[in-house]
């Protein structure tokens, strides 16, 4: 449910509303998620709907704001340090980052709350048809199911 | 305050004989009480926050768990079963909130079958219901209608007098394997129905189902909840006498003569007041633990062990199903089957006979086993695109779901603790001893889904089944129909034995369950009930 009040007492100011930077950084994000996996499916139809995935996060969860804006500073700071296919690596395939140099915690909070999210959602939109499947849980494009009309899933093929 | 009509409960029931009876009657004055809040359905932002997240969007509904050590938690769990960890797990298992248990059903809605209504007579268990199967047909159709099932109407067994309002979901791949093994080994399998909206000449203020495969949190309205439906009947017609208050917990039914029900006592949670409600009739409709417990807190010198409770029937013989889950597997995918519909589309009721009654009838569903194969949870493990590809061509898990009747032991009841809830209702006592042969027909029943494995080319596990839960969305009997009043607790009517104008629906008045999930029969007997009250003026 919503919560209308909620706000970390630790959590940094956040603009209201947050700066365009931040958004295009996320969806740099966003976009990372294809080149790390070699994805096939065209985000850009996409771009909408993430950006009013974006609010409705923070809507939900005003701390995500903080999410945001601390993952936009985390990229700027590991893209200034080496490059940002570092900064994808590090962020998406680091899963133990306790042997880093700076905070772990804030690394752990953007892939728990932003990273991994993004990653579900890429996959809803569209990215699981590049393994097989033509349906996937939270994949919005399918259809209702019309007689007469081919299911918007892998139909079995020979049953009764 | 004076009604026509009390209404305790918001869940299925209460909305479906809402409508009934103020369709046949717009101005009668029902109030109905529900002790929980309501929540927000159709809301986008819960739905993505679900979907990315995997957090079930409902953990305020639940009860606690089960007290443990160093945590308090909520009611309490005696006999065998407290040995059991997936033994009636309240927390989880039933929805305390406006809409009731359909905030979070799974929407399998089967008929039973023309046997299922004289198992005392066929078997020797438990008790024959007051009427048979095709008194209650019309009122399936009726049910099917409202709960908008999609199913295959070419089935006819049991028999059905008019089509599903939609059509069938098709098979979809993964039940490709199951069905061809299920067909070579000479048992049948059906399309499953459930209530996913589809689309129809007839129209709807409801969304058709979009297969998000997200159904636990549907963002459309597409799987029916109760909270959407009662909703319609208080924005969408003229029916200025219904009232809904929200956080208010009965105490007790008062009695203003053995026969008669005058009202009750309630309490509102939010400011500790307590105050009665006078009503013309009484309608328990709380679900299959709260429904008895209320019962037995009405206490009053005509009825000192509780309101219909002369014969010791109230909260006793409960029942639920034990949700198997038979797992094995398949050495190679090399069509990356997945589970793209997150819900299932084949069920086999070939066990659902009359044959297999004696025992306990089963049924098998290929159900979804989604998290094995989760694209996204691979990817959020670090795992490269080559090594998702390998893994979802490679070993691939399988497994069929499966429920099995169980029959109602005199011990094994529901009472009241005389401690409080975080909804501030009293909490429950489950008295739980599993029937021996129950346990021995869970096992039974994995020798045929081994077969089934096999026949697919794949392995059966080691250490099958996991009972997953024994359901306390699917628990019954604790207030059972009846003929004769020392055998149960209302009568063929639903009227509680011995009074006038005290009535209970739910799967508390089953005297059995048998194997399928029980809303549409509950749905079904609502609209009976509300047929009954109509003539009765």
């Amino acid at each position: 449910m919503y919560e209308t009040k909620a706000r970390h007492p630790l959590s940094p100011p956040t603009p209201d509303p947050l700066p365009q930077t931040v958004y295009e950084s996320m969806w740099s994000m966003f976009l990372a998620i294809g080149e790390m996996w070699l994805l096939k499916d065209d985000p850009q139809p996409y771009r909408l709907r993430f950006r009013t995935f974006l609010e409705n996060r923070i809507a939900l969860h005003p701390l995500y704001a903080g999410y945001y804006l601390s993952t936009a500073l985390l990229i700027d700071d590991l893209t200034a340090q080496a490059d940002a296919d570092a900064a994808w690596q590090l962020i998406f395939f680091n899963r133990n980052p306790l042997n880093l140099e700076f905070n772990p915690s804030l690394l752990e909070a953007v892939q728990t709350h932003v990273a991994d999210e993004f990653i579900a959602r890429r996959v809803a939109l569209g990215s699981f048809a590049d393994f097989g499947a033509e349906a996937y849980q939270g994949y919005m494009a399918a259809g209702a199911n019309l007689r007469n009309e081919p299911p918007h899933y892998r139909k079995a093929e020979g049953l009764k | 305050m004076k009604v026509d009509t009390l209404i305790i409960g918001s869940g299925v029931v209460a909305t479906a004989l809402t409508k009934r009876l103020l369709e046949h009657k717009p101005n009668m004055t029902i109030l109905i009480l529900e002790a929980g809040q309501r929540y927000k359905t159709k809301d986008f932002g819960i739905w993505e926050n679900f979907q990315v997240t995997g957090d079930y969007p409902y953990p305020q509904m639940f009860d606690l768990p089960y007290p443990e050590r160093d945590k308090p938690g909520e009611n309490r769990l005696v006999g065998e079963g407290a040995q059991i960890p997936t033994a009636f797990t309240l927390n989880g298992g039933r929805a305390l909130a406006y809409g009731g248990s359909t905030n979070i059903w799974g929407g399998w809605t089967f008929r039973r079958k023309p046997e299922d209504f004289y198992l005392k007579t066929l078997t020797g268990h438990a008790l024959d219901w007051p009427f048979d199967y095709d008194t209650l047909e019309p009122y399936y159709c009726q049910a099917e209608d409202y709960l908008a099932v999609s199913g295959d109407s070419k089935v006819q067994d049991p028999p059905r007098s008019k089509p599903y309002p939609f059509h069938e979901f098709p098979y979809s791949y993964v039940d490709q394997p199951v069905g061809k093994a299920m067909a070579k080994l000479g048992i049948s399998y059906d399309h499953l129905p459930i209530a996913r909206r589809g689309v129809s000449a007839i129209p709807s203020k409801h969304a058709p189902c979009q297969v998000t495969g997200t159904c636990d949190y549907c963002p459309f309205g597409a799987r029916f909840v109760a909270a959407d439906y009662m909703d319609d009947l208080r924005k969408w017609h003229d029916y200025p006498n219904l009232e809904i208050r929200l956080g208010v917990v009965v105490m007790s039914i008062r009695m203003a003569t053995k026969r008669r029900a005058a009202g009750v006592v309630c309490r509102d949670t939010a400011t500790g007041d307590q105050y009665t409600i006078d009503a013309d009739r009484v309608i328990v409709a709380a679900g299959t633990f709260e429904s008895p417990k209320l019962l037995l807190r009405s206490r009053s010198r005509e009825w000192p062990n509780g309101v219909g409770n002369d014969s010791d029937n109230v909260g006793r013989y409960l029942i639920t199903h034990p949700y198997m889950i038979y797992a094995g597997s398949l050495p190679e995918n090399p069509d990356k089957m997945q589970w793209e519909l997150n819900f299932p589309t084949l069920v086999s009721r070939y066990f659902d006979t009359p044959k297999e009654q004696a025992k306990g009838k089963f049924v098998l569903v290929n159900a979804p086993n989604i998290e094995a194969q989760s694209i996204a949870q691979m990817m959020q493990a670090g795992y490269s695109n080559a090594k998702i590809n390998r893994v979802i061509t490679g070993a691939v898990p399988i497994s069929l779901h499966g429920m099995v009747e169980i029959f109602g032991q005199y011990e094994n009841r529901v009472t009241n603790l005389d401690k409080t809830n975080h909804f501030g209702m009293p909490e429950s006592v489950i008295h739980f001893t599993p029937d021996r042969a129950a346990l021995e027909r869970i096992q039974e029943i994995g020798k045929v889904v081994k077969r089934i494995f096999e026949q697919m080319g794949g392995t059966y596990a080691d250490g099958n089944p996991s009972v997953n839960s024994w359901r306390c969305d699917h628990a019954a009997s604790t207030c059972r129909m009846s003929k004769d009043p020392k055998d149960g607790v209302v009568d063929g009517d639903l009227r509680v034995h011995g009074t006038d104008n005290l009535y209970l629906c739910g799967n508390a008045v089953y005297p059995n369950l048998g194997s399928i999930n029980p809303t549409d029969t509950v749905t079904a007997l609502a609209f009976r009930l509300g047929d009954h009250l109509n003539a009765a003026g």
